[in-house]
């Protein structure tokens, strides 16, 4: 198509495309315009004559045709050409960039791609000849960095990493100081680097050079599954479950159906079966895990690979998990004994990972503290001071009613939540929600739900209500990781079906517009009412559950039944998952390359959860080998309390952070933290390997430069050349001998003849 | 206004003031769940009242009057939500009594355990249950009930409880088990208790002793009142206990 395009206008589409129109004749346009309408009106007077005895239909067809033909002389009489801007011959630099990266190996480049893609590169080869004629060429190959490329025999597609930033950002730099006419790229653009690309292109477009990519490889494997992504926390209780979230991505699978399997270590403890939808690409399952000891665990998720699937390595991903007991503590207020403060206790006896510290007003003004470790904690009932309630992790307000505490106290309590991170769960009861006339206190504006207005007359319902009410456990709630009496979803849906059913519960206006109903109470109206639900507040989270009765659980079936114990045990730790210690350290992804730069992030409080600015942030690094790096985090300008640093590792294998920060006093201490993250490179190149198009064509746009593929590369050379840089000519392209030209004058001349025939004016 | 008239009307209003209100009586369920509930276990066993010349079930001593004046005395004291009416009867073999986990057994020297009455108290005990053993005294009825629990918790047995367990410091502060009985006994008043696998303590059994007869007469001058205080402060302790452990 291209060759008949040049075949009738001499030059090649992108002449046209790159170029600019301008006619050579020295005559102003008005000048032009004027001789145009010239040659219009005379022959509108000549035609008009009595000579041409034509009827007028006919006079306006020839008078037509022989308008455009002398418009159409005179428009070739004043040269039209096109101009383009055209670097100075042997003037210019220019980098070939060549992915060396596994992934472009995958599925494997046949031998007549290789073959292109070495021409490329070999200073030998016709391509070489036409880029060399206009530029100095520089040679690259690069997969996590660039290096220079003297033999085409050195690209091997092994490189663990594809990092197009980094690649770019080095070519820019070599050439820091000399005129680069631009950059092929040749690569699939699966770029596994995470690096920023805007300083890159901030420097490409400054410079003016444009970036010309070369797409190598499918656009789309014909019969893959990949495991695109596991999510699940970094950070677990013992005996809590983690639920992971995995995404999956097929190929030509639709319909089919594969075998997920899960590995602590090289332990199997779990298997699942997953089916490939035909209408959609992606899918997801969610498998939940219940780690039970301590320690860093990596956990393997793979698929098996399926009939007729071409890359295996795909198939696999790793997490890290760190299940760590961390002694949280739970303040636990009660006014008055009940049964389901005792079985609460009863359930967290024994789980080392929550102290549940509780307050039980037994008498006016008498107080009995269970599970306090300090002969003086709650000594002085309720805290209040913020320095001792911030010491906890979560509250639980059980039947205790809002004039229990002072506004300060609830104000806290608010704060507890919004600004120290921690958990905040109401129980149910005659004197708790409305019925303890928390509207309008700062308690209020932590809950989940909407309180019931005082006043009967406000009142829709009565706010506490006694009864049979069963539970209803939501969509939702039968995933989310509090609600897990069994690991298999039909099995924990059965289990909460089975529950005895419930005594009382506090009826409340409606949920909050941010909450989540995780569960209902269904009475004997039939009518739903929100048992239990929870919303985000700040930076914890707080939890309405509406009943005072949950010690049924316990009581009402076989002492040998877990559900209640299980329900409190993870409800408790989910509530507390949000409170922070006043140090954290985390890492921006869990699993790097090596040679990749691993960004490390903490965040640094003082007891009262105020972020400091003013800390001094240690950390060492500690690699598999027993290598320590010791880095210093600085203040990132803009965000409190936040301090960043970066750290390059060297080895595979798991790497632990340790970070320490103080303040200026030596007793001025602020915590420690650490975090684990894993550095594998070996499959990393196999996930995504399929030609990303529309990046490249992006790349290519946004520079200047243009999209090629291997078949039509050997365009780049001469295209490449047409671009302004410090060293650049304008050259000048005629138009008027075009091809088309001389057929179109032709063509005109032919139909005036016809029409003169027909008409009878020869 | 005629005179008929006036009388209809009256008798109208007064019978408005005597219907309840409809949430004030659910309110006033002494047997509301709401409510802590006293719950007395019926079982199987007679013994002859000497003071009332009949066979009468030992199960029901002191009935209601010891629970009447408890409840009013804990519901006054302490914070547990309960009236003088929240108690009730039950038979030791019935699965509701899983809805009440404290139970109080009276004259267990005279309880002749039954297979289901076993089974049924042993998993009330290991799901959480308590109960308290009051009113016996002597070495046949001792020997009575620690037999009966064997059939019940086959491995496990009495054990004295000493003045430094929570139990008796969980309300009040007891200063001494020394307590005199309310009337002649054959020895001297002990507190046993019995513990499951996790040392927690589930059953308390007042030995030589029968402080329900101190609540039952307290509003009587049977008894000096510093000993039906003593009394009720070791009935609050168990239900405080019971409410927390």
């Amino acid at each position: 198509m291209e060759d008949l395009f040049s075949f009738f206008f001499k030059y090649r589409p992108f002449f046209f495309r790159e170029g600019e129109c301008a006619f050579q004749w020295p005559l102003a346009g008005w000048q032009i315009a004027v001789a145009a309408v010239a040659i219009v009106f005379a022959l509108i007077f000549l035609y008009r004559g009595k000579w041409l005895a034509v009827d007028r239909r006919a006079r306006t067809a020839l008078l037509a045709v022989r308008t455009l033909l002398l418009l159409l002389l005179l428009s070739l009489l004043m040269r039209p050409t096109l101009v383009l801007s055209s670097m100075v011959p042997k003037e210019n630099l220019f980098a070939v960039v060549v992915d060396n990266s596994r992934s472009v190996a995958i599925p494997g480049p046949d031998r007549e791609e290789v073959s292109r893609i070495h021409q490329l590169v070999d200073p030998s080869s016709s391509f070489s000849h036409a880029l060399e004629e206009k530029f100095y060429v520089r040679r690259f190959k690069f997969d996590s960095s660039p290096q220079r490329l003297e033999n085409p025999t050195e690209l091997t597609w092994e490189g663990e990493q594809t990092n197009i930033a980094a690649a770019l950002k080095a070519v820019l730099a070599e050439t820091k100081n000399l005129p680069l006419g631009g950059i092929v790229l040749v690569t699939d653009g699966s770029d596994n680097g995470y690096q920023d690309f805007r300083p890159v292109l901030t420097e490409l477009k400054t410079r003016k050079v444009p970036v010309h990519t070369v797409g190598i490889g499918p656009q789309a494997l014909e019969k893959d599954v990949e495991l695109v992504q596991v999510s699940a926390p970094r950070l677990l209780l013992p005996e809590s479950v983690a639920v992971a979230r995995v995404t999956l991505r097929h190929h030509g699978f639709g319909g089919s159906r594969g075998r997920l399997e899960v590995r602590d270590g090289s332990t199997l403890v779990q298997t699942r079966e997953i089916h490939f939808p035909r209408d959609a690409e992606i899918t997801s399952a969610e498998v939940k895990l219940l780690p039970k000891q301590e320690g860093t665990r990596t956990y393997h998720f793979s698929v098996k690979p399926l009939q007729g699937e071409k890359i295996a390595e795909n198939n696999t991903r790793s997490m890290i998990l760190e299940v760590k007991n961390l002694q949280r503590r739970v303040l636990y207020v009660e006014g008055h004994p009940r049964w389901d403060y005792k079985f609460i206790r009863q359930s967290l006896a024994e789980d080392k990972n929550i102290r549940l510290e509780t307050l039980l007003r037994t008498a006016m003004n008498k107080f009995y503290r269970q599970g306090i470790e300090d002969e003086n904690a709650l000594a002085a009932g309720f805290p209040a001071k913020a320095e001792e309630l911030f010491q906890y992790h979560g509250i639980i307000l059980g039947n205790v009613e809002s004039s229990f505490f002072t506004f300060q106290q609830m104000e806290m309590i608010r704060d507890f939540v919004g600004k120290r991170g921690g958990g905040f769960l109401m129980l149910g009861g005659s004197s708790s929600f409305s019925s303890g006339k928390y509207e309008n206190t700062p308690i209020e504006e932590i809950l989940p739900v909407w309180l019931q207005q005082s006043g009967a007359a406000a009142r829709v319902t009565e706010p506490y209500a006694e009864g049979e009410a069963s539970v209803k456990i939501s969509e939702y709630g039968l995933h989310h990781p509090a609600l897990q009496l069994s690991l298999e979803e039909k099995e924990n849906q059965r289990i909460w079906a089975s529950l005895p059913e419930l005594k009382d519960w506090n009826i409340v206006q409606s949920a909050k517009s941010g909450a989540v109903i995780l569960a209902h109470g269904t009475g004997a109206e039939n009518k739903d009412v929100p048992l239990l639900a929870y919303q985000r507040y700040g930076r914890g989270h707080t939890l309405a559950f509406l009943t005072g009765s949950s010690w049924r659980w316990q009581m009402l079936q076989d002492h040998k039944d877990q559900s209640h114990e299980t329900f409190w045990r993870q409800m408790l730790r989910w509530m507390v998952s949000t409170a922070k210690d006043p140090v954290t350290v985390e890492t921006e992804r869990e699993t790097y390359a090596k040679n990749e730069a691993v960004q490390i992030r903490a965040e640094i409080n003082d007891r009262l959860f105020t972020r400091v600015n003013d800390a001094l942030v240690e950390a060492s690094v500690v690699a598999p080998s027993g290598q320590e790096d010791k880095i210093v985090l600085s203040w990132n300008p803009g965000e409190d309390g936040i301090f960043k640093s970066q750290w390059v590792p060297a080895e595979d294998g798991l790497h632990q952070i340790r970070v320490s920060a103080r303040g200026d006093a030596a007793d001025e201490v602020y915590g420690t933290a650490e975090v684990y993250f894993l550095v594998s490179s070996k499959t990393r190149e196999y996930f995504d390997a399929v030609q990303k198009k529309d990046f490249l064509e992006k790349l290519a746009q946004d520079t200047g430069g243009r999209y090629y593929t291997l078949a039509n590369v050997d365009d780049l050379p001469e295209e490449a050349a047409y671009n302004t840089t410090r060293a650049s000519v304008i050259e000048v392209f005629d138009l008027w001998d075009m091809p088309i030209n001389l057929i179109v004058l032709l063509g005109l001349l032919l139909t005036e003849w016809t029409l003169r025939k027909k008409y009878g004016v020869i | 206004m005629k005179y008929g008239v006036k009388v209809i009307v009256a008798v109208f209003l007064l019978l408005l003031s005597v219907i309840p209100a409809r949430s004030d009586e659910r309110k006033s369920n002494p047997n509301s769940l709401n409510y802590f509930q006293f719950v007395r276990i019926r079982y199987n066993g007679f013994m002859n009242d000497f003071a009332a010349g009949r066979w009468v079930p030992p199960w029901m001593h002191d009935y209601p009057r010891a629970e009447r004046n408890f409840l009013k005395i804990l519901s006054e004291i302490t914070s547990v939500k309960t009236t003088p009416e929240s108690y009730l009867i039950l038979d030791l073999h019935d699965p509701e009594i899983m809805n009440y986990p404290l139970l109080y057994v009276s004259e267990p020297g005279y309880w002749n355990i039954t297979d289901e009455e076993a089974a049924n108290l042993r998993e009330y005990l290991k799901r959480g249950g308590f109960v308290i053993f009051d009113d016996f005294r002597g070495p046949a009825e001792w020997n009575n009930l620690t037999s009966s629990m064997k059939k019940v918790l086959p491995d496990r047995s009495f054990q004295e409880l000493k003045l430094d367990h929570p139990v008796f410091h969980c309300f009040y502060d007891i200063e001494t088990l020394d307590m005199i009985p309310p009337y002649e006994v054959f020895g001297k008043p002990t507190f046993y208790g019995l513990f499951d696998e996790k040392n927690r303590l589930q059953v308390v059994a007042n030995f030589n002793n029968d402080i329900g007869d101190y609540w039952e007469w307290s509003d009587e001058s049977l008894t000096p009142v510093k000993l039906s205080n003593e009394a009720y402060k070791f009935g609050i302790n168990y239900v405080i206990y019971g409410l927390t452990h």
